[in-house]
């Protein structure tokens, strides 16, 4: 059986002659890939793009979105028919433009159709795409999406405990942490206290097949049913008096109206998330651009440390099993020694995901403050126009760490960087012979109308759900056609 | 040295260790080489910064690293100086004789800058003024060479007494006698066979590879010294980064690229108008149609 490949567009060489068709062969972002560029090079069209190809070619997605583009994804309208487009029309277009909506959306959808169209992209693609993928936005936190239970490691029974203990412990010490970090305690497992008090009497609970929820944690606070921790006595190890302000202050989280919203909705749950629905293919959007600096640091490690650990429980392999893409990855993996809680588990993913066949595919518009040694395994990197000279050699002594032999041509490549053209990157796959190329994407099959709101995003999934609904009841059932793709052709070609 | 004359100089000591090393240099097997992937003068300007240091840790390293390989960090200097000439043997054999005019322009700008300096010095009686009466001049290549040399050795020996007193830098100073030595190389083998010039290729490699081995070994001893201090990196920086640190320095952060217009909602009416076959317009295609232009103008 051939492998899959992504069609990402069109790739010359860096003289500027003619292009042909980019297929990059999936099992090639195994090895992870970084892409980066300012603001209006294309990095999220791109990103889209990836994730596109990615479900084309039934390869689950996971999509932390931090700034609110990626949602756009549930616009991935199955025709080109502009009542599709017809509610987004007013911020695709400037304010001045008095026109009627329907014009407007009109236009645009011709636009779609004749950019998709020239990158051999039909109606019957974007059909086959729509009916094999099945989009999911969790916005923690928040109802416009699905909510999600960022404690579901401490407060739901996994049977993970089961199989896999130590992963399960993993995820529990995320969890605990962030509950420290919410009352304002120290978070760290290997020094705080409370943490460790906190993680053995959940183990307890969980192991013995029951929930840890906070409640419960409360209970065992007041009465401990331990006598010991490791070598100490219970109350030389953490005295009454801490534990009294310790349940005090759990108390006072579990009352908060606003932290109830973080303990409603979906499992924390890789495995399930990842896992195809009815069929289609599952893109999962957790999207935390409504939360604060803070709040999304916790989230997203809580996140990161499950998907951490559900990689780890994979058998190995050599194909790409599932695609987990970041946009934007500033702040949450900085250099030493800011260490944020997402840098632990990304770094270890970035390093151990290749062998279970999960790729990290991470982009940022902020090169400056990353950490380029984290980044160094990674094997596809695209690299759009960037805004100052600073940030081109800061990305080209980052690149050059691993590109020894490109090291002589880096200004050659820094001129190049400066003078790149929206939606056109420098792309370096370290598994193709071909070294440093030209990437043009192609076009998104996903409408992309710019960052989305709660309430957009709220609209769009209604809109998404209503189609389908009608889908079912309104039409007969399609024959199975073997796919997304059953038209497209698999050629494991590089460029 | 007594006389600093043309012909009674003694081998400049970037020579020196070369020739002292070259056993050991025509020793590293292929297997072993180190790929050059570093400007080589600003590699040997950093560990030449360095090699104070070092000197000052050894008595602590042989005491508290008493399975430290003692004699491979001793010899740092040499390998360093080895480098420098093999690098001037390199660019000798492989670059055309232009290459030594636009050497000695530097060298003559420095050897400038280097006395006027001394010259200050000399009248404040911090260095012997009377060496200064022995400098040849600029005329000829040896000359420029031999110039270059004195004062670097004259600087250095009064660096105590001067440092702080004078704009020269020590970096300076390792530059001077780079240049030097790359000048009396290229004046002695501006006619090379080919297999001269691979030779020469091969032994800067391989110098090279010596140079970057042991300067990891010293490293880590600095590691091991330096590790609760978390300042490994800046007293001994790592070459790799260096070059590219002072690179960096120099570039102009105030002629930034020409910055995209901020993120517009899309504009039909600007949009190429679509062919009769629902194709790109005629002319270059619009930005995101294949083929479109992939640089912009400046």
């Amino acid at each position: 059986m051939a492998r899959p490949s992504f069609h990402l567009g069109g790739w010359r060489p860096l003289n500027g002659s003619k292009a042909s068709p980019c297929r990059l062969p999936a099992h090639h972002l195994v090895t992870h890939g970084v892409v980066l560029g300012m603001t209006g090079s294309g990095k999220t069209g791109l990103l889209m793009v990836l994730v596109e190809e990615a479900l084309r070619a039934a390869v689950p997605v996971l999509v932390i979105d931090v700034k609110g583009d990626l949602p756009n994804l549930l616009l991935s309208f199955p025709t080109f028919a502009p009542a599709e487009l017809l509610p987004w029309t007013a911020a695709a277009v400037p304010a001045t433009d008095d026109r009627p909506a329907e014009v407007v959306a009109a236009e645009l959808a011709d636009e779609r159709r004749r950019g998709l169209s020239a990158w051999s992209i039909g109606e019957a693609d974007l059909a086959a795409f729509s009916q094999s993928t099945d989009v999911r936005v969790v916005t923690p936190g928040a109802s416009a999406g699905e909510l999600l239970h960022v404690l579901s490691s401490l407060e739901r029974r996994s049977d993970r405990w089961k199989h896999d203990p130590e992963s399960a412990r993993s995820a529990l010490s995320a969890a605990v942490s962030l509950v420290l970090r919410l009352l304002g305690l120290d978070p760290d497992p290997a020094r705080s206290r409370e943490h460790v008090l906190l993680s053995v009497l959940a183990e307890r609970r969980l192991a013995a097949g029951g929930p840890a929820d906070l409640g419960s944690l409360l209970g065992d606070l007041a009465l401990p049913p331990i006598t010991r921790i490791g070598a100490l006595e219970l109350d030389a190890f953490l005295p009454k008096r801490a534990r009294r302000d310790l349940s005090a202050a759990l108390n006072t989280l579990l009352a908060s109206p606003t932290f109830s919203s973080w303990r409603e909705g979906a499992t924390l749950d890789m495995g399930a998330w990842m896992a195809p629905t009815a069929g289609r293919t599952p893109a999962v959007i957790v999207s935390v651009a409504h939360l604060d600096d803070e709040e999304r640091a916790l989230v997203l490690g809580v996140l990161l440390e499950e998907v951490l650990s559900w990689v780890r429980s994979l058998p190995g392999s050599q194909r790409l099993r599932a695609l987990v893409v970041f946009d934007e990855v500033y702040g949450f993996l900085p250099p030493h020694p800011a260490n944020p809680p997402t840098k632990r588990p990304l770094v270890a993913l970035m390093k151990q995901a290749r062998a279970f066949g999960v790729g990290v595919v991470v982009a940022t518009q902020n090169p400056m403050d990353l950490d380029y040694r984290a980044l160094s395994n990674a094997g596809l990197w695209c690299l759009g126009r960037l805004q100052t000279d600073a940030d081109r050699a800061r990305v080209l002594d980052g690149l050059g760490a691993t590109s020894h032999e490109e090291y002589g041509a880096s200004d050659q490549l820094g001129q190049t960087l400066r003078r790149l053209a929206p939606r056109c990157f420098l792309m370096r796959d370290a598994h193709a012979d071909r070294g440093t190329v030209l990437l043009q994407p192609r076009w998104t099959m996903s409408f992309m109308r710019g960052p989305m709101t709660r309430s957009e995003i709220r609209l769009a999934l209604e809109h998404r759900s209503k189609a389908a609904r009608q889908s079912v009841n309104g039409r007969p059932a399609k024959k199975d056609q073997g796919g997304p793709h059953a038209k497209s052709e698999v050629r494991d070609e590089e460029p | 040295m007594d006389q600093l004359t043309p012909d009674a100089v003694d081998v400049p000591r970037f020579r020196h260790a070369y020739e002292q090393l070259l056993d050991e240099i025509r020793k590293v097997p292929p297997a072993d080489y180190i790929i050059i992937n570093i400007d080589i003068p600003s590699a040997i300007t950093t560990v030449m910064g360095v090699l104070p240091f070092f000197k000052s840790l050894r008595p602590r390293v042989v005491t508290e690293l008493p399975q430290f390989d003692i004699a491979r960090f001793d010899k740092m200097e040499a390998y360093t100086l080895a480098l420098g000439h093999a690098h001037a043997l390199y660019l000798a054999a492989s670059q055309p004789t232009e290459s030594l005019e636009a050497i000695s322009e530097t060298a003559t700008d420095l050897r400038d800058v280097l006395f006027a300096d001394a010259h200050a010095l000399a009248q404040r009686r911090l260095i012997d003024g009377e060496r200064l009466k022995e400098l040849k001049g600029v005329k000829g290549y040896r000359q420029l060479a031999f110039d270059l040399f004195a004062l670097a050795a004259l600087m250095r020996e009064g660096w105590a007494t001067i440092s702080g007193k004078t704009a020269i830098q020590l970096k300076e100073l390792v530059q001077a006698e780079m240049l030097a030595d790359s000048i009396l190389t290229g004046v002695g083998q501006r006619e090379q066979t080919p297999a001269v010039a691979a030779e020469a290729a091969e032994n800067r490699q391989r110098a090279f590879t010596l140079f970057v081995s042991a300067y990891d070994h010293a490293r880590r001893a600095v590691g091991f010294f330096h590790w609760d201090a978390e300042n490994a990196d800046d007293v001994a920086p790592s070459i790799y980064t260096a070059g590219r640190s002072a690179r960096r320095k120099q570039i102009d952060d105030a002629s930034p690229a020409a910055p995209l217009p901020a993120p517009q909602p899309l504009a039909p009416a600007a949009a190429a108008k679509p062919s009769v076959n629902g194709g790109p317009a005629k002319g270059p295609p619009a930005v995101g149609f294949p083929d479109s232009e992939p640089f912009v103008r400046e």
